[in-house]
């Protein structure tokens, strides 16, 4: 290298490393201009906002992200912070670059104008300490750098075991491991005090040597200098850094952007316990829960990309802040023509189609809403008799009395204590045969009884002594230690996955390990034992024994989220107590939503919250009213479930058809219409049974029972040789319950269901039987019409248009065999999709 | 199959196993009973079904723990050949003495002692004994009038039947009016109390929990539960609060605190703590197990200890008993898993039976003795766990061929002479851990068929 380029390279530095405007922005254009954001249109604003109204800029490296937002005359905002223009009345003190970030320059105060259209607006800022020494601070700097730029997420170097023999705490969680690693280990290879732009920390992510995680920095990049300055600056550490305990995200939640005003810049701003905050949008982490709807730039700009509403998540160090953004597209001739609500559960629903412009659907037909309601509520068919006598039925109120009919009957009972299983983990393996026969018997109870959902929640919690005379104290087999009780009491009650956080803070939700650690002293007491009687055992809770943090060794005292000091003390020595009832109050934020958004998402299909026991801020409800509403219900009705499936199933978004209109065909969140949905495994092997008439059979339970009724999926100790039908089910997706997590249960479709449903052993049986109900009409003399008419009947609960009768009746007075040409009808019509799905 | 493959060594050796278990398993083998009640002053007719029950046409002879008397009776059907080894007919009477529960019966020939079945003993002549069919809850009905109070009970698990009931009670209209499964304290069988809500006839239904077949089962119905607890009635102290015991120990003493929960009709799972001066804990039991476990403890230093006695599950007002003693032996001794506690002999015969020990912190000899017996190494030595005794008959034979006996277990420290019973192998497997009425003198009695000189085999 001559002296002349290495001139010229320290010219280059030094300016990037001072100035650091012109490279950076062009940089940050060059990535936003992957979303494909359109002009943005100022138009005429009556009146400009601009956030924040006055910031101090303390040191030079440090930033602020305005917001300028515009108001219109028709109620709309628009976010013009980068269309709006800036002046300064000391633009010696500051500047502000095109993303609306203002970079201090020197000493000094200014106010600020933004001027968009014809409305203007000012804001007043100070500048400090902008010539003072302030080196890179690795607690603030560095390591959010190592996040923004995904070196420490959990798929690279985060990893618990990390990547390339560099291990990084996760989200800069631990930031003395990460001093240690980046700085000491590997003899202090990974930084060069004298060349720091030849540091491996550098080398590798500029791939300058080969780096599995591909190019995460460019020498441009304004965290690249900042990392070559720390390094510079010999790699020091903050003496006695302050903690950040908290981040804030602007805009808040309620902020709907309608196009072409779909971008909206975001503001993080972090608070630390010395009372200071500073401004880390240009550090911060941002991602969108569903980039379908919205992208967000690493400088925070959400940008929409379609009608519907996300979550923008924040993240920086360990905290992590969420809000919601709608995005509103003007549908062209659209009409709001909706059904009279019936519950607030109409209106709410309605309210939210209005405002994003779909068009819910009309109402099902009876036949499509006795079919539908007998699978949700008793995960079986209606029968023959049942279907005529509700079709003949002239009444007005005929579908809330099947509704009231349905929620009194055993199968209904049955068949939701079906769904709690799943969830309670049943299964032999876990708690033996007597004790899912006994627990899944005391579930059936309290689904026949109604039992108030607090109450069942607080047996299964606080239950203990001998699991045959208690059997919720099952709950506690399934687990197999104080983590797997937490995780899943946590998923369960409160919605909330909180298993990440054992190791490390929940990295897309609040929870940290401190949290989930104050959260397990409930249940780390908790103790069981087999008692040798049986498949009894006992649950007890023991008088000692502290759960102890796994990084600081030291016990952790309970801990509940938004709890009160008091609300943590029991009033016995079982700690359980003080979780249950705090779990259990009307006040408690998790547990009603959680309950009503379960039930919601068995009966329409799909969760408010999506996945259903999947609650945290970065995964916002499809309709936050109706959940809150819902939840209001039940807990104004003592938790009431069986008034909760009353509501929802009398709705008219229940009863809405699942046939789209084009105004609502690429809706699958807001319920403008019924989702079809594949029937589960036991649905579908009953549903065959009884089309066929010949029920299948399960061993240890009585004869009757039906696959919607089993207590467990591995109750097949007597007989191997039905292991077929267990077969049969595992292909359609029950599942073996070794989670509480519904995503066990499969619902997608598989090559294996084609091949089941076309020649598989079980369906081949049922309609080849020769006891079967088409044999056994045909040998009673029963004419075809009437054999066809049933069968209809029965696979659809709807008696066969006029063509589908003749095209039956043509094909079976061309066979010379009666008897095959049914099968072959009755094969044809079980692997019809409008036998195969709710709808 | 070709005979060369028993040339091999092996096939030898098998072969040879095999004739051996055909040996062992020539004793009379009881699979079931009808009835499964018996009533107390009263004389019933019982059937045995099950193996080799008469050797060489002879009758077996029927011992049972309980007052009774017994002869033979004729079958039920009269052209039953009287060889028919795999079942008799028995005319059993209970005298007025014997108590209500669960007795023991076993048979005997010349080929071996069969192991225990189980009988209940009732006061109430309605109480029936009932098969279970194969998906189909057996039935009893009874009548009652409106506010009459009845104890609905199914005796089964208890009877070591290998069942797990559900009760139900149902009026005329097939209505489910009272159910119960399982109760804390007896387990498997279910009992409940039942107020009739109006006057009528009801139907008690039992099932199996997994509507097995097979099993047998009584069900009674009665105004008055068969036995009815009376912990206060009880020899030991019971205690209904938690509030610490005072203990004051010498030096070296063996403490054994022996709780009864179960026994007296109480659901209490007792954990024990023993604290010293200090308040230190010092030694514990009980941690979920039901089994009614001892605590131990051998005294190093004399004091004042306080021994603690929660539930488990900190329910308060539960009576339990404890026999609190230093005089019980620090050691259990039974007969080793392979010994039987049956043997057929001559009277001059010499047979072996292995004893196994649990030494809690006593590691000297011990002593095996039995008054019917002379006993040849019969000391086990200090810090051993087993040894096998030779034994034989003390006296001639008696009239009875059947002789029962009990083995003892001594031994003398620092003066002292701890003697414990010796305790046989459990043989009624299905019975469930913590059985409350365990059949008195079970546990601990052995038998011995002596063949007479000269006898036919």
């Amino acid at each position: 290298m001559t002296i002349q380029k290495l001139i010229a390279k320290s010219v280059l530095v030094l300016l990037i490393v001072v100035s650091g405007t012109p490279l950076q922005a062009e940089n940050e254009l060059h990535e936003e201009a992957d979303l494909k954001i359109d002009t943005i249109q100022v138009g005429q604003p009556v009146k400009l906002e601009i956030s924040p109204k006055t910031f101090t800029l303390d040191g030079k490296h440090q930033q602020l992200q305005l917001i300028v937002t515009g108001l219109y005359a028709d109620g709309s905002v628009a976010d013009l912070t980068r269309a709006a223009s800036y002046q300064l009345d000391q633009p010696e003190i500051a500047t502000v670059n095109q993303r609306g970030a203002v970079v201090p320059k020197s000493n000094g105060e200014t106010t600020i104008r933004a001027k968009a259209g014809d409305a203007s607006i000012e804001m007043k800022l100070a500048v400090t300490n902008a010539e003072s020494p302030d080196p890179v601070s690795f607690h603030f700097q560095t390591l959010p750098i190592l996040s923004k730029t995904g070196c420490s997420m959990g798929a690279c170097h985060g990893s618990p075991h990390g990547k390339g023999g560099f291990r990084l705490s996760l989200r800069a969680f631990d930031p003395s491991l990460d001093y240690r690693t980046i700085v000491e280990e590997e003899f202090g290879r990974r930084v060069n005090l004298l060349e720091p732009q030849q540091s491996l920390l550098l080398a590798k992510p500029r791939t300058e040597i080969a780096h599995g995680g591909g190019q995460r920095l460019r020498p441009d990049d304004v965290e690249y200098q900042r990392l070559v300055q720390w390094i510079r600056e010999g790699c020091q550490v903050d003496p006695e850094p302050a903690r950040c305990t908290s981040i804030r995200l602007e805009p808040g939640e309620g902020r709907f952007l309608r196009r072409p005003h779909h971008v909206q810049q975001m503001r993080v701003t972090a608070y630390f316990d010395d009372g200071s905050k500073r401004d880390v949008t240009h550090l911060a982490v941002f991602e969108s829960s569903d980039d379908t709807i919205c992208k967000v730039s690493r400088h925070g700009l959400a940008v929409g990309q379609r009608r519907g509403e996300v979550a923008v998540i924040a993240r920086f160090l360990d905290q992590i802040e969420s809000t919601v953004l709608g995005f509103i597209d003007t549908v062209p001739n659209f009409d709001w023509q909706a059904p009279e609500p019936k519950s607030y559960v109409d209106e709410l629903v309605y309210q939210r189609l209005k405002q994003f412009q779909y068009l819910p659907a009309k109402i099902c037909s009876d036949e499509v809403f006795l079919r539908r309601v007998s699978l949700d509520l008793t995960g079986l068919l209606p029968s023959v008799e049942q279907t005529e006598a509700f079709l003949a039925d002239p009444s007005s109120e005929k579908r809330p009395q099947l509704i009231d009919q349905l929620l009194e009957s055993d199968e209904h009972a049955l068949f939701w204590s079906q769904k709690w299983g799943d969830l309670l983990k049943l299964s032999t393996r876990q708690m033996g045969h007597s004790g899912v026969l006994k627990f899944h018997r005391w579930i059936k109870q309290s689904v026949a009884n109604n039992q108030p959902y607090d109450q069942f929640a607080r047996e299964i919690l606080l239950a203990s002594g001998s699991t045959l005379s208690n059997p919720a104290g099952n709950f506690y087999r399934t687990g197999s230690d104080t983590s797997d009780i937490t995780e899943s009491t946590s998923q369960l009650f409160l919605g909330t996955r909180i298993g990440c956080a054992k190791c490390h803070n929940h990295p897309y939700e609040r929870w940290t390990q401190d949290n989930y650690y104050g959260l397990s002293a409930f249940f780390h007491r908790v103790a069981t034992r087999q008692t040798g009687r049986g498949d009894e055992a006992v649950v007890w809770m023991r008088r000692e024994g502290e759960v102890k943090h796994p990084v600081s060794g030291q016990p952790v005292s309970p801990w509940l989220p938004a709890a009160q000091e008091h609300d943590l003390v029991s009033q016995s020595t079982d700690r359980r107590e003080a979780f249950a009832q705090w779990l259990t109050s009307a006040g408690n934020p998790f547990f009603a939503k959680v309950e009503v958004n379960r039930i919601a998402a068995y009966l329409l299909g799909r969760g408010i919250v999506e996945p259903f026991d999947d609650h945290r801020d970065s995964n916002p409800p499809a309709n936050g009213p109706l959940l809150e509403a819902l939840a209001k219900d039940f807990t104004d009705h003592k938790f009431d479930r069986r008034h909760i499936i009353r509501t929802i199933v009398n709705s008219n978004t229940y009863q809405a058809t699942a046939e789209t209109n084009r105004y609502n065909v690429d809706d699958a969140r807001f319920y403008s219409h019924f989702q079809p949905r594949r029937l589960t495994a036991e649905q579908l092997l009953d549903a065959l049974g009884e089309v066929t008439g010949v029920p299948e059979r399960f061993v240890s339970v009585h004869p009757d029972t039906k696959a919607t009724q089993l207590p467990a999926p591995d109750l097949k100790e007597h007989n191997r040789g039905q292991i077929g039908e267990i077969e049969f089910l595992k292909v359609f997706g029950m599942p073996e319950r070794q989670t509480v997590c519904q995503c066990e249960r499969g619902t997608d479709s598989s090559l294996g269901q084609a091949l089941e449903l076309f020649n598989g052993g079980t369906v081949h049986r049922m309609v080849s039987s020769k006891q079967n109900r088409i044999h056994r009409s045909l040998a009673a003399g029963e004419p075809h019409d009437q054999i066809l008419k049933e069968l209809y009947l029965r696979a659809f609960s709807r008696a066969p248009n006029a063509q589908e009768l003749q095209i039956g009746l043509d094909y079976l007075s061309r066979s010379e065999d009666p008897g095959s040409a049914l099968e072959d009808i009755l094969w044809a019509l079980i692997n019809q999709d409008e036998f195969l799905f709710q709808h | 199959m070709s005979f060369g493959a028993f040339s091999r060594p092996w096939a030898m050796i098998a072969l040879a196993f095999l004739c051996l278990a055909g040996q062992a398993s020539a004793e009379p083998v009881i699979h079931r009973i009808e009835p499964l009640n018996l009533t107390i002053g009263q004389t019933t007719l019982v059937t045995v079904f099950g193996d080799r029950l008469t050797q060489d046409g002879r009758e077996p002879i029927l011992w049972s723990n309980a007052p009774i008397t017994w002869t033979v009776a004729e079958p039920e059907d009269p052209k039953q050949s009287k060889d028919n080894s795999r079942e008799r007919r028995f005319s059993v009477t209970v005298t007025d003495q014997a108590s209500a529960g669960v007795c023991a019966i076993r048979l005997a020939n010349r080929d071996g002692i069969s192991a225990p079945a189980m009988l209940l003993l009732d006061t109430e002549p309605t109480t029936k004994s009932l098969r279970l069919e194969n998906n189909r809850p057996c039935i009893q009905t009874f009548t009652a009038k409106q506010g009459q109070t009845f104890y609905c009970e199914a005796w089964s698990r208890r009877l070591n039947q290998d069942t797990d009931l559900i009760m139900s009670v149902k009026n005329e209209a097939g209505t489910t009016v009272a159910s119960a499964d399982d109760d804390e304290v007896i387990g498997f069988d279910p009992q409940l109390s039942f107020r009739a809500p109006a006057t009528g006839t009801y139907t008690v239904e039992v099932h199996d929990n997994q509507w097995r077949g097979g099993g047998q089962c009584c069900v009674r119905v009665s105004s008055n539960p068969l036995i009815t607890s009376d912990p206060t009635a009880a020899e030991f102290i019971t205690q209904q609060t938690a509030s610490p015991i005072p203990l004051e120990l010498e030096s070296d003493q063996y403490l054994t605190v022996t709780p009864q929960t179960r026994a007296i009709g109480s659901s209490a799972m007792l954990l024990m703590e023993l604290h010293n001066t200090a308040g230190q804990r010092v030694a514990q039991t009980g941690t979920g197990d039901t089994s009614d476990e001892p605590l131990r403890f051998k005294v190093t230093q004399a004091g004042q200890y306080q021994l603690h006695a929660y539930d488990l599950v900190e329910r308060v007002g539960l009576p339990f008993d404890l026999n609190i003693s230093t005089d019980q032996a620090p050691f259990v001794v039974q007969l080793d898993g392979g010994s039987k506690d049956r043997h057929v002999i001559k009277p001059e015969d010499e047979f072996k039976v292995r004893f196994r020990v649990t030494r809690f912190r006593y590691d000297g000899p011990i002593t095996i003795t039995c008054p019917e017996l002379t006993l040849k190494d019969n000391i086990i030595p200090e810090k051993r766990s087993d040894i096998e005794a030779k034994l034989q008959l003390r006296s001639p034979a008696s009239a009875n061929p059947l002789l029962t006996f009990q083995f003892q277990a001594t031994a003398t420290l620092d003066g002292k002479t701890y003697t414990t019973p010796v305790r046989t192998p459990q043989q009624l497997k299905r019975v469930s851990k913590g059985i409350t009425q365990w059949p008195p003198g079970l546990d601990g009695t052995c038998f011995a068929f002596i063949k007479q000189e000269g006898a036919k085999k």
